[in-house]
């Protein structure tokens, strides 16, 4: 008997997962197969992944079309014999043991992913059979609120929302205010482009946030909970409303919980989808159904939070760390990590990444061990150019500092941020300034309104990079940039508005050739800004069939037919039509060859 | 209270913990910091960044709008990185402010004249305010209202919709209007010290009418017989009378100038002896020197004649000119020479001019009135050369044709020679008018002080402070810089000189030009934005016949009729922001210096939403700063107002995006007052919208018992507006603050009149008196005392009231006197004397903020109290308090109350009788201790007979309900109730006493329980006191017996509802718009009425005097929480006779000796209230004394029993004004003013 999982997390579905899935069914039934599914277990870029699992040995094949499911339940399940060109990873006994991506997984260490891909994540009991609310029985039963604190404080647990403050501290603060009513927050709003890690994990193990947002409560002294969900998570918001309802049957949540007569509720708030509502008192503003606007500091949410009560705000990373620390204590949390930031972060890998995905590490692995060790390096073996962390707050990191630890203290000192986890990787056909106003776009659609800075500074800022693609920058543009950004960080309400400039300012630390190269050359060296670049017919791949040559609206392309067609450079006016009739890839763009004004 | 210190830019401060920094800074005036979000009526917000100070320790700016004190702080509020961040922050603001601070024509205007004022003034009728406005900039409004070029009108919006304001021709008519020339203009006390003026034409007039006015002793030398330069000697009368520059250089030496005439520079007096005598010299000598047409032998042949040699020749003396007369040129001086020869005898008269009609600089209409008079007009033809007679006299011109070639530097087309098409056109006369130059060689010949002079033979000067070379010599006009040109420039040049004069005798700099916005900046808004706005054709100048000019020198353009230029001013846009004075945001930007184009980028332009009756909000200007809708939601229980969309699409939008007028927008218009930068502005119930000075005088409001504080800015007469006191957290209802609306467009009694049979006819004061007075002895002969009344509205002032009370008892014998509203309310007077030993609040509104419990009762605060309806909001939302609100209807408080309480109409005194039985059957109200409270037996003894169910019966409030309210009341330690006594819809009776036995009941248990009784009639407190009642005299005392009629208010209404009121003296009430009280004058004999407006009562009274409002008269009234509230005239009341000296007056007739000033009458009634002591008269009476109720009364067996009370009519024009906008909604009022 076999137990057979498919990988269906929001990655994997929209691989087709779901079709995988429904003609696996139609094989395994009236067998005594089983078929379940389970969560992200990172490898994106393999998706839909399947897993076989007989006994202690695990099987996982990557991209199952309906097709290679067929083929695989036949001659794995059926037949006994494994297909080894599928295997992504395999596993017996807890240890790899091949697969072509084993070294993605095998150089991982996991925590917060400790469930993901292995259970159902609408399972409970398969939950409570990897020990789940083992660590919430033993806050309830087995030690006090100050104990929970303090176990927290031990471990060196930071914030993995981004700013890494320490989380036995935090909730600390709260649990020092009295108050008939205070809340526990899990802030489940991530909107960083390219970020997915707390999506995963809810949609992977939402029991494990569930258990952190418990322990938290009895710590503080709070008997409700709000996870803020944005609603374009709809599968997350489904794993959790089952998760909860699991949790509300079973008496893990309401009242008197494992008796110990502290009671505890949850309820899920789906946000509109606002970024800023990810700014904690935006959020707290969101829930109480006010715009959600950012308030002063102080009052602190400690103090006065969601209903102007004592709230203690976690993101679900965090939260989901919370149960494996209180189980296996904080001492064994500090074995990961560095110093001063214990324990693993998940990172989400995406852009032009070869493997793109979830991955959890210790903190201080370097940013190329992350990259290259596990994501494979750039996608077709492009030159690697920069990483950007911590979203539309954060900055590019370049390739030459791909040796800098990821941690809380060396990533900020690169200009750019921890963030949440995201690295969106870029080659070297990225343009660096068409990215940061990709990143300075996003934050302008994103901010509340609320701060003159934030609201105007950032669209002239965004104009002014706008401009510089079209190739109408002037010199003092990089200094009206750098100039407004800084005022900009230094006078507005929230973190939205304070790094909003940080794409643009490390990105010209770090480029500002590039920068310069549009703004007196009119040339885009990584050949993205159309403007800015000269089209040319790559001769080999060119089958001078002539379509381009019809679609252009200038007659700059020439060629004889069946022989390799040529763009004349002085007539094209970078329509970019040509690119797009052209079936064989034939056409690219380079940076303007223009003679320095 | 336990103090922090702190530091601010290197000072220790002691603050208070709570504090923020900029409030620390504030109270100790250690700086000014710029703020536009915040306000201190609200919590901080934290949105502009404009406040932003350094805290050491911090990497970034605070805002300290924001930031908390606390120990050991140190903060630096200026420096040169903060200042950077507040320009930049206003910069930002700037660049999506898609406004217009002043109007273009006031921009377009040289001179800056503020146009889109004066018209609005002209509007307004007030020509005396509109020229005075006028001259604030340009001293010759009269002259220019003829011959400016009107640059204003080349630039006004209007063009985009149709065709521009007539903005001169209305210029015009004020200054044709009489009185605009009358006074002595306000000149500042001399300094002492002269300025020299070379030229008496407008540039030097201008320059001497600034200078004399702020004090210099200014002194014009004039070459020519008469002031007026160019404007006398180079404009023909037909176009500007003499009599009209006489009337302005008049007033212009009025102001201080002297006039030399007569006296030419450079020959009679040097320039050297001027620079002696004066301490600063201006030099505006113009440019009268006429160019010639650059053809041989033009100087030497007889009939030839310089054009402008030639006005100047026929200015003073217009002997006739024969023959043909040529003109050459193409300007308005050709034109002006060849109508003047026309006028003066030549049988032909051609105009020559080498381009096209089409190019000629001559204003338009001129060339059309030129044509029209029969002169000639040759396009495309220039002089060449001169044909003489035999005798060496002019036979002709010999002339070229002319074509149009490439344009030139001024982008007109340059006429080119047509090759070998030269002829001869004979004349008698030829006059080039191609131009003219200065002529300085007499005025400068030979003097120290001479200063540079250009190769155009012009004054060299810096045309931004008009300086010559030389210290201390100023020049202007024609002849400085680029020479001839238009007289508004002239007039501009001189006040720029005279602004720069005056800077340099102080030793000052000279003030830069405001910081302004406007639309231009980006892009003229055109057809586009304007396109909504009807087309209303411009009115044409009036002209006399051209038969009616032959010959003679009477003025062409004759002016507008009234009609005219209020159809004008009507069609004024009014481009400029209302708000340019006290715009913060205009403000700060002067201040910070910021740069209006440092940030331009995209601009969001928006539509200006009218459609509100009272508000117009222009998101344009709106800067995000939350200020209206955080000031809404202290206002309403949800706001009307909120953000919509993201980032730079952010916008402040009414709730759901609908038209604010469909929101729950109760247009209080608080929101104008929060609004830092005018895009939320009131529309007014005059006509026209400018950013005009007003007077402000303070007052109070009348309207309801809370008499808030309020200004009335004074426009002009007739045009005035009200706003709210201006003391942080003082707010204003909308009908507090709307009402001039009232006062303004409601016809208005203006002189006494007298009724007989349907013919209405005026007649004088003393008249009106005498009538009445007789009118009402005779019926006291025929039926005696007690058949006549004096009825009045209790919102008149105490004062009024006073002597309404004793001109019926002293002046008619008779007891009868009281307020028709009040006896129908069913209200008995002193209600609660036999509760509390007096009748009146038993606490401030202060007890409101300190109520964990506050109960509504009979009233619904937002509709008719909306102040106390602010402070019951805040108590709720922020303090805490719990709110129970009763009514048979819904209450607009309804979503703040804790509980709704309905019962049906008139049980609510039963209702809350059953729930102090539950709480004395509870126990909560022991038995003993009622038992020993004064009327404690006979209460108890009166036990409420109803169940829970039976209470649910008769009451229709759920039992729950009751005993849900009941157990509130149980748990709480400070009540107040909040209740109307004359407040008809939902009386009960008995209810005022029943919640004083609560409020009893509640002290003796040792919670501190309250009654306020806001009356809905402003005066309704000072009733009794003043003494207009049947049962109390003023003072409060009780009336003696001797006197004939009622003894209480039952009594006079039903003497008034059987007829026996033969006469009657009504005082602002209006019973006869309503059949209900009509009906009651049945029998009625003689009605005397004074009112502020025509009433059906005014309309059927015998005799009628008209009356003052509250703010056209002195005055006090008691508010409801027994302060007495003192009125000033803050406008003038258009009968010229106020409501208490009507009252003087009648007493005068029926022998009674009052008065005789307002002050004595005043002063009587205090000490008269003041001499008659009795219980907490300090609760009633400004007696000094702290108010505070001991808590102590009789508890009172209270008459309960279910009875609906009728919905009583409004009695006056203002509480009908009040109600009716509660019936019908804010529509109804929509104001006729375009804006």
């Amino acid at each position: 008997m076999s137990m057979i999982l498919v990988g269906m997390s929001t990655c994997g579905m929209s691989a087709g997962a779901k079709d995988t899935y429904k003609s696996l069914e139609a094989l395994v039934e009236g067998s005594d197969n089983e078929l379940t599914f389970t969560g992200c277990i990172g490898m994106c870029f393999k998706e839909p992944l399947v897993e076989i699992r007989e006994g202690e040995r695990r099987t996982i094949y990557g991209h199952v079309d309906k097709k290679r499911a067929k083929e695989i339940y036949e001659t794995h399940v059926v037949g006994g014999e494994e297909l080894p060109d599928y295997i992504v990873y395999q596993e017996d006994g807890g240890k790899a043991c091949g697969g072509s991506e084993q070294q993605f997984l095998e150089r991982q260490e996991r925590i917060v992913l400790r469930n993901c891909g292995l259970i159902n994540p609408e399972s409970l009991e398969q939950y409570e059979n990897r020990g789940g609310y083992q660590a919430t029985r033993k806050a309830l039963l087995e030690i006090s609120p100050e104990e929970i604190i303090s176990e927290l404080k031990d471990s060196g647990l930071r914030g993995r929302g981004g700013a890494g403050f320490p989380t036995g501290l935090k909730w600390s603060f709260c649990a020092g205010y009295e108050s008939d009513v205070k809340y526990v927050v899990c802030n489940a709003d991530e909107g960083d482009p390219g970020a997915f890690m707390d999506r995963s994990v809810l949609e992977g193990d939402p029991h494990a946030v569930l258990e952190g947002m418990i322990i938290c409560g009895k710590a503080i002294g709070a008997a409700f909970g709000y996870i803020y969900c944005r609603a374009e998570y709809p599968l997350a918001i489904h794993r959790l409303q089952v998760a909860i309802a699991d949790a509300v049957a079973k008496g893990y949540l309401g009242e008197n919980i494992f008796g110990s007569g502290f009671s505890f509720d949850i309820k899920i708030k789906q946000g509109a989808g606002a970024f800023v509502c990810g700014e904690e008192t935006a959020l707290f503003a969101s829930i109480e159904g006010e715009r959600g606007m950012p308030r002063i500091r102080p009052p602190f949410p400690a103090e006065k939070g969601v209903f102007g009560k004592p709230t203690n705000n976690n993101n679900v990373e965090t939260f989901a760390n919370v149960p494996w620390i209180i189980s296996n204590g904080g001492q064994a949390y500090r074995k990961y990590g560095t110093e001063k930031s214990p324990g693993t972060k998940v990172f989400a890998l995406a852009g032009k990444i070869a493997k793109g995905g979830l991955a959890e590490v210790s903190m201080g692995r370097t940013i190329e061990d992350i990259l290259f060790g596990i994501g494979g390096g750039i996608k077709e073996g492009r030159e690697f150019k920069a990483v950007q962390m911590g979203g539309p707050s954060g900055g590019c990191i370049p390739a030459d500092l791909k040796h800098t630890p990821v941690d809380f203290e060396n990533i900020p000192k690169t200009g750019a941020i921890m963030g949440s986890g995201g690295m969106v990787v870029m080659d070297d056909r990225t343009c660096m300034v068409d990215m940061a106003r990709f990143f300075l776009d996003f934050t302008q659609d994103e901010s509340c309104g609320k701060c003159t800075f934030c609201r105007i500074g950032t669209l002239r800022m965004l104009e002014t990079l706008e401009r510089i693609t079209r190739g109408e920058g002037e010199v003092e543009d990089t200094d009206m940039l750098a100039e407004l950004g800084e005022q900009i960080k230094q006078a507005s309400l929230c973190g939205l508005g304070q790094t909003a400039p940080n794409p643009v300012l490390s990105t010209m630390r770090y480029y500002m050739d590039e920068f310069l190269a549009h703004i007196k050359h009119k040339s885009c060296p990584a050949g993205s800004c159309q403007a800015l670049v000269d089209f040319i017919i790559i001769e080999e791949k060119c089958t001078g069939c002539g379509v381009c040559a019809k679609d252009c609206p200038v007659d700059a392309i020439s060629g004889i037919k069946k022989q390799p067609y040529i763009i004349d450079i002085e007539a094209c006016v970078q329509c970019g039509k040509c690119m797009t009739s052209c079936a064989f890839d034939a056409i690219y763009t380079v940076g303007k060859k223009v003679a320095a004004s | 209270m336990k103090t922090i210190t702190i530091e601010i830019n290197g000072k220790e401060i002691e603050a208070r913990p709570g504090q923020t920094v900029l409030e620390v800074v504030e109270e100790h005036k250690l700086d000014t910091i710029p703020t536009l979000c915040h306000s201190p009526n609200l919590k901080p917000y934290a949105s502009c960044f404009l406040c932003v100070v350094e805290l050491e320790g911090k990497p970034n700016l605070v805002p300290s709008c924001a930031t908390p004190v606390f120990p050991g702080m140190k903060v630096v509020t200026r420096n040169e990185r903060i200042e950077k961040s507040r320009r930049t922050a206003l910069e930002l603001l700037l660049s999506n402010h898609y406004a217009d601070c002043v109007s273009p024509c006031m921009e377009g205007c040289p001179a800056g004249v503020d146009v889109q004022g004066y018209l609005a003034l002209a509007n307004m009728g007030d020509f005396k305010k509109a020229a005075d406005l006028i001259r604030e900039t340009n001293p010759l409004p009269g002259i220019c209202g003829r011959v400016c070029v009107r640059k204003c009108e080349v630039v006004c919006r209007r063009i985009d919709v149709d065709t521009s304001v007539a903005i001169n021709d209305v210029k015009r008519y004020i200054t044709d209007s009489p009185g605009v020339y009358d006074d002595d203009p306000v000149r500042e006390p001399s300094r002492g010290q002269s300025v020299g003026i070379v030229g008496g034409g407008p540039a030097g007039l201008t320059a001497a009418w600034f200078l004399g006015k702020w004090g210099w002793d200014p002194v014009i030398y004039e070459s020519l017989p008469k002031a007026g330069g160019m404007l006398r000697y180079g404009i023909p009368k037909y176009r500007l009378p003499w009599e009209e520059i006489d009337k302005e250089v008049d007033y212009i030496r009025r102001a201080g100038a002297e006039i030399k005439c007569g006296v030419e520079v450079g020959v009679d007096i040097t320039l050297d002896d001027l620079m002696e005598q004066h301490g600063a010299v201006f030099l505006g000598p113009g440019a009268m020197e006429g160019k010639g047409m650059m053809v041989e032998g033009e100087k030497d042949t007889p009939g030839v004649v310089i054009g402008v040699d030639y006005l100047l020749e026929k200015a003073d003396n217009p002997t006739p000119t024969e023959g043909t007369v040529i003109v050459i040129g193409g300007g308005n001086t050709a034109v002006d020479v060849a109508r003047q020869a026309w006028r003066v005898g030549a049988e032909k008269v051609i105009v020559i001019y080498r381009r096209t009609r089409a190019q000629m600089p001559a204003d338009p209409q001129e060339i059309e009135d030129m044509l029209e008079e029969g002169v000639q007009l040759l396009e495309l033809v220039a002089p060449v050369g001169i044909v003489k007679k035999e005798d060496g006299s002019l036979k002709a011109l010999k002339c070229i044709r002319m074509v149009l070639g490439e344009p030139d530097a001024s982008g007109r087309r340059r006429p080119v020679p047509q090759e070998g098409s030269e002829f001869d056109l004979p004349c008698d006369w030829a006059m080039p008018s191609i131009g003219q130059m200065p002529f300085l060689t007499r005025l400068l010949k030979g003097s120290k002080h001479a200063p540079k002079v250009s190769r155009w033979s012009t004054f060299d000067i810096d045309t931004t402070t008009m300086k010559t070379s030389i210290d201390g010599l100023f020049a202007g006009g024609d002849a400085a810089d680029d020479g001839p040109t238009v007289v508004i420039d002239a007039i501009a040049d001189g006040q720029k000189a005279a602004k720069a004069i005056h800077a340099y005798l102080l030793g000052e700099e000279i003030p830069a030009k405001p910081f302004i916005v406007t639309k231009e900046f980006w892009e003229r808004p055109g057809q586009k934005e304007l396109g909504d706005i009807p087309e209303s054709p411009r009115r044409k100048m009036h002209h006399i016949s051209v038969a009616d000019r032959v010959g003679n020198f009477n003025e062409v353009a004759t002016g507008y009729e009234f009609e005219d230029m209020t159809h004008e001013c009507d069609r004024c846009l009014s481009c400029g922001c209302l708000a340019f004075d006290w715009c913060d945001l205009r403000l700060y930007s002067e201040e910070y210096g910021a740069d209006l184009g440092h940030y331009k980028g995209k601009v969001r332009k928006h539509k200006v939403d009218e459609r509100h009756p009272y508000l117009v909000y222009d998101p344009n200007k709106c800067i995000l700063c939350a200020r209206c809708i955080r000031t809404c939601e202290k206002v309403l229980p949800i706001s009307a107002l909120g953000l919509i969309n993201r980032g730079f699409k952010t916008e402040m939008r009414p709730a759901m995006n609908d038209p604010l007028v469909d929101t729950s927008c109760i247009a209080c218009g608080n929101c104008i007052d929060a609004c830092p930068t005018g895009a939320i502005l009131p529309k007014f119930a005059y006509k026209s919208r400018a950013a005009l000075a007003a007077k402000p005088e303070q007052s109070h409001c009348a309207l309801c018992s809370i008499a808030c504080p309020i200004t009335v800015n004074t426009i002009s007469e007739g045009g005035y507006y009200i706003g709210p006191s201006g003391v942080a957290g003082d707010y204003l209802c909308h009908d507090g603050r709307f009402c001039a609306e009232l006062f303004i467009k409601s016809t208005r009694l203006v002189e006494p009149q007298k009724r007989e049979g349907m013919v209405h006819s005026p007649l004088g004061h003393k008249e009106a008196y005498e009538l009445a007075a007789k009118g009402l002895k005779t019926a006291v002969e025929q039926y005696g005392p007690e058949s006549v009344a004096v009825f009045l509205y209790p919102d008149l002032s105490n004062e009024e009231m006073y002597l309404a009370g004793r001109l019926a008892r002293e002046g008619l014998g008779t007891n009868n006197v009281g307020s028709i509203a009040l006896l129908e309310t069913g209200v008995c007077s002193g209600v609660l004397d036999s509760s509390f030993g007096f009748t009146a609040s038993t606490a401030d509104r202060s007890a409101i903020r300190d109520a964990d419990l506050i109960i509504c009762n009979n009233l619904d605060p937002q509709d008719e109290l909306l102040i106390l309806s602010m402070e019951i909001i805040d108590a709720v939302k922020d303090g805490g308090a719990q709110l129970i609100v009763t009514g048979s209807a819904k209450n607009s408080l309804d979503d703040v109350a804790t509980l709704s309480l309905d019962p049906m109409r008139g049980r609510a005194a039963l209702m809350w009788n059953g729930l102090i039985q539950r709480l004395i059957d509870e126990d909560f109200f022991a038995r003993d201790a009622i038992a020993e409270m004064d009327g404690g037996e006979a209460f108890l003894a009166d036990a409420n007979p109803y169940d829970s169910s039976q209470m649910e019966m008769v009451t229709g409030v759920a039992a729950k309900k009751i005993e849900a309210a009941a157990s509130m009341v149980a748990k709480a330690h400070k009540v107040v109730v909040i209740q109307s006594p004359d407040r008809s819809h939902d009386m009960a009776p008995g209810d005022v006493q029943v919640m004083a036995n609560l409020a009893l009941l509640l002290r003796n248990r040792g919670v501190r329980g309250d009654l306020i009784l806001p009356s809905l009639a402003a005066n309704g407190a000072g009733v009794e006191v003043s003494g207009a009642d049947p049962v109390f005299q003023a003072g409060r005392v009780p009336v003696s017996n001797g006197i004939a009629g009622a003894r209480s208010r039952k009594e006079l209404l039903s003497m008034l509802k059987e007829g026996q009121i033969k006469a009657a003296l009504i005082l602002g009430e209006d019973p006869m718009a309503t059949d209900r009280t009509a009906s009651y004058f049945g029998a009625i004999e003689f009605l005397a009425a004074v009112d502020w407006a025509q009433t059906e009562t005014t309309q059927f009274a015998d005799v009628a005097i008209p009356g003052s409002t509250f703010l056209e008269s002195e005055g006090s009234r008691c508010n409801f929480q027994g302060e007495v509230v003192s009125f000033n005239a803050a406008v003038e009341t258009p009968s010229g006779v106020k409501s208490w000296e009507v009252l003087v007056g009648l007493a005068a007739e029926l022998g009674l000796s009052v008065g005789p000033d307002f002050d004595a009458i005043s002063a009587e009634l205090d000490q008269t209230v003041r001499d008659n002591p009795k219980n907490a008269l300090d609760l009633m009476w400004n007696t000094g004394q702290d108010r505070s109720w001991d808590g102590t009364g009789s508890l009172v067996v209270a008459d309960v029993e279910a009875q609906a009370a009728p919905v009583l009519p409004a009695y006056s024009v203002t509480s009908r004004y009040r109600s009716e906008k509660l019936k019908v909604g804010l529509q109804h009022y929509r104001v006729g003013a375009r804006i």
